[in-house]
């Protein structure tokens, strides 16, 4: 995220947030950077997998969850920023308009932000893949067939 | 490659990033914006920024792909040791520069009312 925007958060957030949320943590990366900048925020990461390292600064934790279930057991108009990051194979196509609604509802009206960074599927405009090797095969898993552009 | 249908029919997962503006003007946020930037993966692209992302973008990847493909390929590779390599081998494609890969990512962000 940061190396790609050049910051972990693009959205103009209070200078002294007090609750911010990242959901689908993985690493917990994010969530480590993010409390070591704002020590007034608790920063909350959620995960299916608890991969994240044990030694996190006192203001972040990491908690277990399914954001498709999840999301529920927190308070509504509680954060001041809602992260969301490459969830896309977790979250199927019915279930976003709920997904993002629950992000609405759980966000500070008037002054909490939400960003969803996602991405497009994978595409190649050089030599077409062959159709026998591994990497067509996963991009076809991820939902295309990568040498579709360049057709 | 029936299956790879047929898992993408199951999950109906759904790609990209723009869909998700639309869906948070509906769930009420205003002013919604989207960023886009593409990342090229390999060394083809001359960009330096670029170049950088493409570096921590393949630790990502590699560390992603091989738990993704051993778990959603068991029925069509049984063999551990098998999936395991073609996890190698899709990392390895992924490196290959000739193929001019590429991947948009969006980023949209507001605030709700």
């Amino acid at each position: 995220m940061r190396t790609m925007w050049g910051s972990n958060i693009l959205a103009p957030i209070s200078p002294k947030p007090s609750l911010i949320l990242d959901v689908g943590t993985g690493s917990g990366s994010w969530v480590i950077e993010v409390a070591g900048i704002y020590s007034t925020a608790q920063v909350i990461g959620m995960d299916l997998s608890p991969i994240q390292p044990l030694s996190v600064p006192p203001n972040a934790e990491f908690q277990v969850g399914d954001l498709t279930v999840d999301l529920g057991s927190f308070h509504e108009m509680s954060f001041d920023l809602i992260h969301s990051r490459l969830v896309k194979l977790g979250v199927l196509d019915w279930q976003w308009d709920h997904y993002v609604e629950q992000v609405f509802h759980l966000l500070k009206p008037g002054i909490g932000w939400a960003q969803f960074g996602e991405s497009s599927q994978l595409l190649c405009d050089g030599e077409p893949i062959p159709s026998n090797r591994p990497l067509y095969w996963v991009s076809c898993l991820w939902g295309n067939n990568a040498n579709s552009d360049s057709l | 490659m029936k299956f790879l249908q047929e898992h993408r029919e199951r999950t109906g997962t759904v790609d990209g990033g723009e869909h998700i503006e639309q869906r948070m003007k509906n769930a009420g946020f205003i002013d919604v914006q989207r960023f886009e930037k593409t990342i090229y993966y390999g060394d083809w692209n001359q960009d330096e920024e670029l170049g950088h992302v493409w570096r921590e973008t393949k630790k990502v990847f590699s560390g992603t792909v091989e738990p993704i493909v051993v778990s959603c390929f068991k029925r069509q590779l049984p063999d551990l040791r098998l999936r395991e390599k073609f996890a190698r081998d899709a990392v390895h494609d992924f490196l290959t520069h000739d193929y001019h890969l590429y991947r948009t990512m969006y980023l949209p962000f507001h605030n709700p009312v």
